[in-house]
């Protein structure tokens, strides 16, 4: 009895901070998002189903959700499939030190606030101009390119720069998961005379299928919610609306034309979105072993 | 099938400590040899070392005369059995038996045929689609064991595969080896620090400590004429008892003043030990409580004070003393009636060793 007192002790906190932070908005939110609501107006009228019928013909977020689908599945591929082969790539060395060292090089990013380095991306490497990768490409007698400004390249510049922030996490996560494999079925795998590729597609991934699912949930959820890189790097969204992702609708429709249950009403499909990629992932990824 | 030949073989690490000296042996084909002796005495590097997983640091190793000192592990054609298996989790039994011949590139119907017969051979056929956590430690022992002669291997590697075993299927998985290797026929390196799996499953067993050789031989000549005092005290169960003394004028001397007169043939080889301090061995069955061993040899015959028996069923052991110190018995049930707790009893000399303890030789050899 006294043990679970103290196991309700201190889930309590926790339950406390799920319940205001995220489970509470969850419902606040789909409960404003039948309203027309406003938080300056003191007119704010029942309408059951109408921000969401109207999502339904509204273009940009049609254009925002097939942004925010491009960005996220292009991301994340390239992001796990880099992320995975440099994690494997750090694992070949012998020393700790050293691979300790590149997951470090790898991580300083993630560190670093994503405005911070989305500003310094935008003024420093795209610059039309005076940009370094610009630069670059002059050097070898090609014309610049606009990589912010044109509807064309933006969202390719976008997901050069997240994955640049973004990929230390998965390399440490990958790296970590490379490392708990035990060495004996590796050397089990020499003795069996296995090469190095099918060492890695018959050994190393199906082991690391457990971090696997946990990189990919994670990396879809945070890849659907960016933000800072759309609002800090692309002024206005990007010519035609070519850099609107979800989340910066979101925030337009929130706080800048001040439709809050429209708004909530996006949110929530977005929420739905993110719910039934994780509950996917979660069913297809079933590891039955243990070591 | 294969011979091995390790010359002059050397393991230093990379902190410069040295796990192996200067270790030669050849084993010769379909000969089942155990690398015996206690925790990093080195036996496991040196199998290591043969089967490519560790490199070594100096000297010659050749499987079939072919030298194969830097060849990589995946081209000797070597295949092993974990202490802990090594079972790839995430596959069935099947798989993991398929899988090297997979590597191979063998056809999958030959495939299919090989790890059906060597499910048979090892009685898993019906486990052949569970995942190894499904399985019961002697049952991924088996697929452990499978893996490795499904594959037709030159030569058999087997680091300790018994010790996490329960005792019982211990001594059963140990009878199935014996039998095994004689059915297959492989050349095997066998690795334990269990002196009772060395001597009753090696044609020839190596005894090991400190990264060296102690003494090669049959599990008869081993335990029978121990080069030294770590062999005598490594093998054999209850342990050799061993008592200090010296040699004078025939005789040895033990502590406590006791004259135990040398038989003749042993005289010569003592000689030059007059003085010097000596241990005097006999293992336990080789001390004797009837009649015949007491009037061969008198001046071995002691007063023996019994403290603790120990009953196996087949033999007693008796705990107790002699002149003051520690000594053990083993006899059968019919030499004497164990509640019997003060013996006379004596040694059969010729079956006894002397050791040099400053040198731990065995001076009778």
């Amino acid at each position: 009895m006294k043990n679970k007192k103290f196991v309700y002790g201190v889930m309590i906190p926790t339950l406390l901070h799920m319940t205001v932070f995220i489970i509470a908005p969850i419902f606040i939110g789909l409960f404003i998002s039948f309203w027309n609501y406003n938080p300056l107006s003191s007119d704010n009228s029942f309408i059951g189903l109408e921000n969401f019928i109207k999502l339904l013909s509204d273009a940009d977020f049609w254009k925002a959700t097939k942004n925010t689908f491009f960005f996220v599945f292009v991301t994340v591929f390239l992001n796990i499939g880099l992320s995975l082969m440099i994690a494997q790539l750090i694992s070949y060395f012998k020393s700790n030190k050293v691979r300790s060292f590149f997951r470090m090089i790898f991580f300083l990013p993630c560190i670093a606030p994503m405005v911070a380095s989305a500003v310094v991306f935008n003024r420093s490497i795209f610059p039309t101009t005076t940009g370094l990768l610009n630069m670059f490409i002059k050097a070898l007698g090609l014309s610049p390119i606009n990589w912010l400004g044109d509807q064309k390249v933006i969202m390719f510049s976008l997901i050069a720069y997240t994955i640049w922030v973004d990929i230390g996490y998965n390399i440490i996560l990958f790296s970590a998961g490379i490392d708990g494999i035990p060495n004996h079925i590796y050397e089990a795998a020499d003795l069996d005379n296995t090469s190095e590729w099918r060492k890695f597609t018959k050994m190393t991934l199906p082991l690391l299928s457990r971090t696997m699912q946990f990189v990919v949930v994670q990396t879809l959820i945070s890849h659907f919610q960016m933000f800072a890189q759309f609002s800090v790097m692309i002024t206005k969204d990007g010519p035609n609306n070519s850099g609107l992702v979800l989340s910066r609708y979101i925030y337009k429709q929130a706080f800048e034309y001040k439709n809050m249950g429209y708004a909530s009403a996006v949110s929530f499909v977005l929420f739905i979105i993110i719910m039934i990629f994780s509950l996917i992932e979660h069913r297809l990824n079933k590891s039955d072993w243990e070591y | 099938m294969s011979n091995v030949r390790l010359e002059n073989i050397n393991k230093i690490y990379d902190n410069n400590v040295q796990a192996v000296f200067d270790f030669n042996l050849e084993i010769k084909d379909r000969e089942f040899v155990v690398f015996v002796g206690p925790s990093g005495c080195g036996k496991t590097t040196t199998l290591r070392m043969i089967a490519g997983l560790e490199d070594i640091s100096s000297g010659k190793l050749y499987i079939d005369d072919e030298d194969v000192t830097n060849v990589e592990a995946k081209k000797r054609g070597i295949a092993m059995v974990f202490q802990n298996y090594a079972l790839y989790p995430h596959m069935s039994v099947y798989q993991n038996l398929s899988f090297s011949l997979e590597n191979n590139k063998v056809d999958k119907k030959a495939i299919d045929e090989k790890v059906h017969e060597t499910a048979k051979i090892l009685d898993i056929e019906e486990y052949l689609q569970r995942k190894p956590k499904a399985l019961s430690g002697g049952q991924r022992q088996r697929v452990a064991l499978g893996r490795a002669i499904v594959r037709d291997a030159k030569v058999y590697l087997m680091d300790e595969p018994l010790s996490n075993l329960d005792a019982k299927l211990r001594v059963q998985m140990r009878t199935e080896l014996i039998r095994l290797h004689q059915q297959i026929g492989a050349t095997t390196i066998y690795v334990t620090h269990d002196q009772t799996e060395a001597m009753t499953m090696a044609d020839r067993i190596v005894v090991m400590n400190k990264g060296k050789i102690q003494q090669v031989g049959t599990p008869r000549e081993v335990y029978d004429q121990p080069i030294n005092l770590f062999v005598a005290s490594f093998l054999g169960s209850p342990q050799i008892n061993l008592l200090k003394g010296s040699y004078r004028d025939g005789k040895f001397v033990l502590a406590s003043g006791h004259e135990i007169e040398v038989p003749k043939p042993q005289l010569e080889k003592l000689k030059e030990y007059e003085g010097k301090p000596l241990v005097f061995g006999v293992r336990a069955e080789d001390a004797h409580a009837i009649d015949e061993v007491l009037d061969t040899y008198p001046s071995a015959s002691f007063d023996f004070e019994v403290d603790v028996i120990e009953m196996l069923g087949h033999e007693y052991l008796l705990y107790g003393k002699i002149e003051d110190m520690d000594f053990v018995v083993s006899m059968t049930k019919h030499d004497t009636d164990a509640k019997q707790r003060k013996f006379k009893i004596a040694f059969d000399l010729n079956r006894c060793h002397i050791f040099d303890e400053e040198s731990g030789r065995n001076i009778l050899l």
